[in-house]
């Protein structure tokens, strides 16, 4: 790094110190590297600490962390580690306003002043924990997974729950598809496990109960869910799903459905209808707008060319395009009504899956590539945004990458949304998160904090599913595992769901 | 005097031929003889010096143990220090067990035994190193022993028993998280000698220090399981760090831990009051001494050591550095059938050195199946490697990963991460895994040197592995699922049936199509190469000859044949005709004898049978 040499920008200023910061320093006009990149940010006022790594070689390092009010921080040592209780003081006291990182670094008896970090500190709170799968960036065996939920206002992570905690090996048990009602107000949670002990296991009364949602009339179990946000009825899609592997193409994997159509889950009643099932048309993805009065899905039209549709899908891979659809629904009759296009992202040669309405149905967030629906392993994969009341749809160019963007979630105020991108590597799933304006502006994406700031170049699971919370997970890792050692309950057929 | 003079001469005698002869089979199992063995051992783990690597290990019960195997396990990089690390270490566990027991001078060759079995269990794996589930293995159980045998020293050592049973209260707590099944083990010995203790020594308070210890091993492990460990399966919590062979599905590898097991406990009846012997009778000195002989023998007979085995730990490593001369002097050396791994091996040698086309029929080529008990797959031991060397990038990727979900990092997967992701472009990516290797004690070199690549990736076309490969990669991106079991099959199909390429792929598709006796795809790919090139090797031109006379309407006119091969293809030809009555089983050694190193004799009288094991 270049240090200014003007003797009038490069003013050694005498600066009475008391509380370890140098007295003698050169100012510098550059900025100094830090790792992750936090700055120039909104951050919610109740976030946990931005530590982060200074990414210079220097003898001696100190960073003050300080805002307008309260007492301020300083920090000795190439890694920031900021205590919890100190930041959550200092963020609280300056909501609306900037904290500020002053980092000085010695390289032999000469201490030098960098220009100041500043962050925005936003009014309104994020959600305090999200929960999220861990992972390795998967090919086809499964062996170690976990469901975790993180307190994001601090670094505490809790395991909701461990395939190994019941099997290992060839008995392994693929766990991710979970889901809550109303980012958890209530305490419900659902989550699908495949293989050993494999069922759907759904709060209900209370209680953890397995079930079994495979009908004869409906090609599988539930697999992709979404659960109304006030009443016992989850949607779910039913997939045939295939996985193939590319010989040279570095996404490396293609994971396609077959079959799928959308499937209605009454809790109380035990029963499962077809929502939308066309022989060919590929319905999947379903998501709930927050009043729970119409439901969001992406769907392919796909006529094979091939008789034989696994080879077909291989060889037309990238001729399946998924649009967007919405389909109202009567909370009262519990049928379907019509279905309306949202997005024909066929028609500009695009793909868009996983669509999200805002908490106040204003903006709808989805992911989209140039084909196909399993967008974590396009390259081509990017957030987009459309205006619900203009029609006008762009990419949020704010938070996109050169790398896969796909998962995305909303906060419960709709000011924070979560997506998941491999922009550091190009393979591991990481968090970011965004301050959303209500105008349809996102500001600059973080990635979610971690105690250790280097967690992220060592760890070598991927992140999956981030879902805000409102509260944490009521059961335990072991009531997971009674729940599923218990015989499923068979869930009936009971016809179509109006449409 | 006279007697305890023949004693203590007999003692000498016994005690030292039993040092010897251990000192000998140790040396022999490890730095003599498995050389490539323990080196291997260390590709296939991975130890870090980082404080995450360390919370990741010690975070499951038993975990510390690994940590600590994988510590050591590091050092056979270099098999000699490595071996000697493990050497010093059996030496250890004789030594405390010795001490521990209090083994009267007498019983000296009983002492070994521990150590015997722990050197058993290093040089019996043979082929299941690949597929272990278990990190740190020979290391991990050689400290839950040491532990063992420390801690029942010290016990049998508090006279008083309150301060026993407050001892192994602690320990139980304190020790079962760290060392898992080992502490189990321990509270286990001191229970026996409390026993033993009790018949000699009847009193109520006796039964205290036996039941409650046993509660505590029961219920600590339960209470652990319940309420911290999220990570491990109930039952299977009494058995944390032993290994897990009962996912690799051969029961008989939990063989030497039990008769070890048994052993510690059987020794601790030593302590009975009937076991101090006044008179020692003749007998008295050559029991341990046979029981010693005994195991020796059996360590010995029951290791593993198998020439195919060998011979492919010797190629890999040969193909890993790309000594691909020595990878043929293996080849040569081998004395019985080699395992298609062998064969493939072979080829592939053959064809990094462009000589493939005139000789790959020249060596010896075999079905053997893996000497295993529980079956292996080609996939788990070398698919990544294959795939990489052919430029099956993306599936070299794949099965490195598949391996990592199952059995942890490795040395080795990251290596082979780090060359895909170069080969592929993915140059953030590669850097991730080539930070790791950085952090390793002995592999810093090697990342060292790909670091420079990924500071300069225009560098990658020149490098000379690189450069091999690069022109095998496939010419169009197709989605395609090769399976676990069909590794050989796989790479046949993908490149017999290539329509375009690089003259490299075109080439090695008239190979694979030559192993594969296809000849309608043959002549396309010789057609090719007839035209790129002025000289043809001597299998094509075999081949070519053979096909054309099968056929029987091939022009053939313009080609330029050896005159050699065509004489021998004329004698071929003449005596086959001479012993058309003879069955192929009798023709064969006749063939062998004057047509063993040409493809007609391949085409006749070689067929594979074993293209996944």
């Amino acid at each position: 790094m270049k240090k200014i040499t003007i003797p009038l920008f490069l003013a050694i200023i005498l600066v009475a110190c008391s509380d370890g910061i140098p007295d003698d320093f050169i100012l510098s006009n550059e900025s100094v590297k830090i790792y992750p990149d936090y700055t120039n940010l909104t951050i919610p006022f109740n976030i946990a600490p931005t530590n982060f790594t200074i990414d210079e070689d220097a003898d001696g390092y100190i960073t003050k962390v300080y805002s307008a009010k309260g007492k301020s921080v300083n920090v000795i040592g190439k890694d920031v580690l900021i205590k919890v209780n100190k930041w959550k003081e200092l963020l609280l006291e300056n909501k609306g306003d900037t904290v500020c990182f002053q980092i000085y670094l010695q390289k032999g008896n000469e201490w030098t002043k960098y220009p100041v970090i500043k962050n925005y500190i936003a009014n309104e709170p994020i959600d305090n924990y999200i929960s999220y799968r861990l992972i390795e960036p998967l090919f086809a065996i499964y062996d170690e997974i976990s469901i975790h939920q993180r307190d994001i206002t601090s670094f505490n992570q809790k395991t909701i729950y461990h395939s190994h905690l019941v099997s290992t090996g060839t008995r392994g048990q693929c766990i991710n598809c979970h889901s809550f009602q109303d980012y958890n107000r209530n305490g419900k949670i659902q989550m699908h496990f495949r293989g050993y002990l494999g069922g759907t296991l759904i709060t209900k009364d209370r209680k953890l109960e397995k079930y079994n949602l495979k009908t004869d009339s409906t090609i599988s179990g539930g697999v992709y869910p979404t659960w109304h946000p006030s009443l016992d009825l989850i949607v779910y899609s039913v997939n045939k799903i295939h996985q193939n592997f590319y010989t040279r193409d570095i996404q490396k994997t293609e994971v396609q459905d077959q079959k799928s159509g959308l499937v209605l889950y009454n809790i109380r009643k035990n029963e499962v209808r077809k929502i939308i099932d066309g022989s060919y048309d590929l319905e999947t993805f379903p998501y709930w707008a927050p009043d729970g009065k119409s439901l969001f899905f992406a769907s392919a039209d796909y006529i094979p060319e091939l008789d034989y549709v696994p080879e077909d899908l291989a060889v037309n891979y990238d001729k399946i395009k998924y649009d967007l659809y919405k389909i109202s629904f009567n909370t009262r009759t519990l049928e379907f009504g019509e279905v309306d296009t949202v997005f024909k992202a066929s028609s500009i040669g695009k793909s868009a899956t996983f669509p999200r309405l805002s908490p106040n149905g204003k903006y709808l967030m989805f992911t989209m590539a140039d084909f196909g629906n399993f967008h974590i392993w396009h390259k081509t994969s990017n957030l987009y945004l459309i205006d619900m009341e203009t029609g006008e749809t762009r990419g949020i160019e704010e938070l996109n990458s050169s790398e896969t963007e796909s998962y995305h979630s909303w906060s419960s105020n709709g000011s924070w949304v979560i997506f998941s991108s491999r922009r550091q590597d190009g393979a591991y799933t990481r968090f970011y998160i965004s301050y959303f304006d209500g105008q349809g502006n996102f500001h600059k994406p973080f990635i979610l904090p971690q105690k250790d700031p280097q967690f992220y170049q060592q760890f070598f699971k991927s992140f999956n599913v981030p879902e805000f919370l409102i509260r944490q997970v009521d059961f335990s890792p072991h009531d997971f595992l009674k729940a599923l050692k218990t015989n499923s309950k068979n869930a009936v057929f009971a016809g179509n769901a109006g449409y | 005097m006279k007697d305890n003079k023949k004693d203590n001469k007999n003692n000498l005698l016994i005690n030292s031929i039993s040092f010897i002869l251990f000192t000998i089979l140790t040396l022999y199992l490890t730095v003599i003889n498995n050389k490539i063995y323990l080196f291997k051992l260390q590709d296939l783990s991975l130890f870090l010096p980082t404080k995450m690597f360390f919370l990741d290990k010690v975070s499951t019960p038993g975990g510390f143990l690994s940590y600590l195997g994988l510590f050591f396990t590091q050092f056979f990089y270099y098999p000699w220090l490595g071996g000697f690390i493990f050497i010093f270490f059996l030496f250890v566990v004789q030594f405390l067990t010795a001490k521990a027991f209090k083994l009267h001078k007498n019983y000296y060759p009983l002492s070994f035994i521990p150590s015997l079995i722990l050197l058993l269990v290093l040089s019996h794996l043979g082929y299941n190193i690949y597929i272990l589930y278990s990190e740190g293995i020979v290391f991990s159980n050689l400290f839950g022993i040491i532990m063992v045998l420390g801690a029942f020293w010290i016990y049998r050592s508090i006279n008083k028993s309150n301060l026993r049973l407050l001892f192994s209260l602690i320990f139980i707590t304190i020790l079962f998280h760290l060392t898992g099944f080992y502490s189990l083990l321990t509270v286990l010995l001191f229970v026996v000698f409390e026993i033993i203790a009790v018949k000699n020594d009847y009193r109520n308070s006796q039964f205290i220090i036996i039941i409650l210890p046993l509660i505590f091993a029961l219920g600590i492990p339960f209470l652990f399981s319940r309420f911290l460990y999220l990570t491990t399966i109930f039952p299977n919590v009494y058995i944390a760090a032993l290994p897990a062979f009962g996912i690799t599905g051969d029961l008989i590898l939990y063989l030497p831990f039990v008769a070890l097991f048994a052993f510690l406990i059987l020794v601790v009846f030593n302590f009975l009051p009937t076991a101090k012997t006044q008179r020692p009778n003749r007998l008295f000195y050559y029991i341990p001494a046979f029981v010693f002989l005994l195991v020796i023998i059996g360590v010995y007979l029951f290791s593993y050591d198998d020439e195919n085995f060998r011979t492919e730990l010797a190629m890999e490593q040969a193909i890993f550095e790309n000594e691909w001369e020595e990878v043929l002097d293996l080849s040569r050396e081998l004395k019985g059938e080699p395992t298609r791994l062998i064969v493939m091996s072979t080829y592939l040698a053959l064809r990094k050195l462009h000589i493939a086309g005139d000789k790959m029929f020249t060596y010896k080529n075999g079905n053997k199946y893996f000497n295993t008990r529980s079956p292996i797959l080609q996939m788990e031991i070398a698919g990544k490697m294959f795939y990489f060397q052919y430029g099956k990038i993306n599936y070299c990727y794949r099965w490195c990963m598949e391996d990592m979900i199952n059995n942890g990092m490795k040395v080795e997967n990251l290596k082979y991460f780090v060359k895909c992701c170069l080969l592929n472009g993915e140059i953030p990516l590669a850097k991730k895994y080539n930070d790791v290797l950085m952090k390793t004690l002995f592999h810093k070199s090697w990342a060292t040197k790909y670091q420079q690549l990924i500071e300069n990736p225009e560098e990658i076309i020149n490098d000379s592995e690189f450069s091999e490969i690069i022109p095998l990669l496939d010419p169009v991106n197709r989605l395609y699922t090769d399976k676990v079991d069909r590794l050989e099959d796989f790479l046949t199909y993908s490149f017999a049936f290539i329509n375009a390429g690089t003259s490299q792929l075109i080439e090695l598709s008239l190979q694979y199509n030559l192993e594969f006796k296809n000849s309608e795809r043959f002549w396309l790919c010789f057609a090719y190469y007839v035209k790129k090139f002025s000289r043809i090797p001597v299998h094509y031109q075999e081949a070519a000859l053979l096909y054309a006379y099968l056929e029987g309407n091939v022009d053939l006119s313009r080609i330029k044949f050896d005159s050699e091969v065509l004489n021998n293809f004329t004698k071929f030809v003449n005596m086959m005709k001479q012993y058309s009555h003879f069955s192929k089983e009798k023709l064969e050694p006749i063939f062998f004898k004057n047509f063993g190193g040409t493809y007609w004799y391949y085409y006749f009288f070689f067929e594979q049978v074993a293209r996944s094991r």
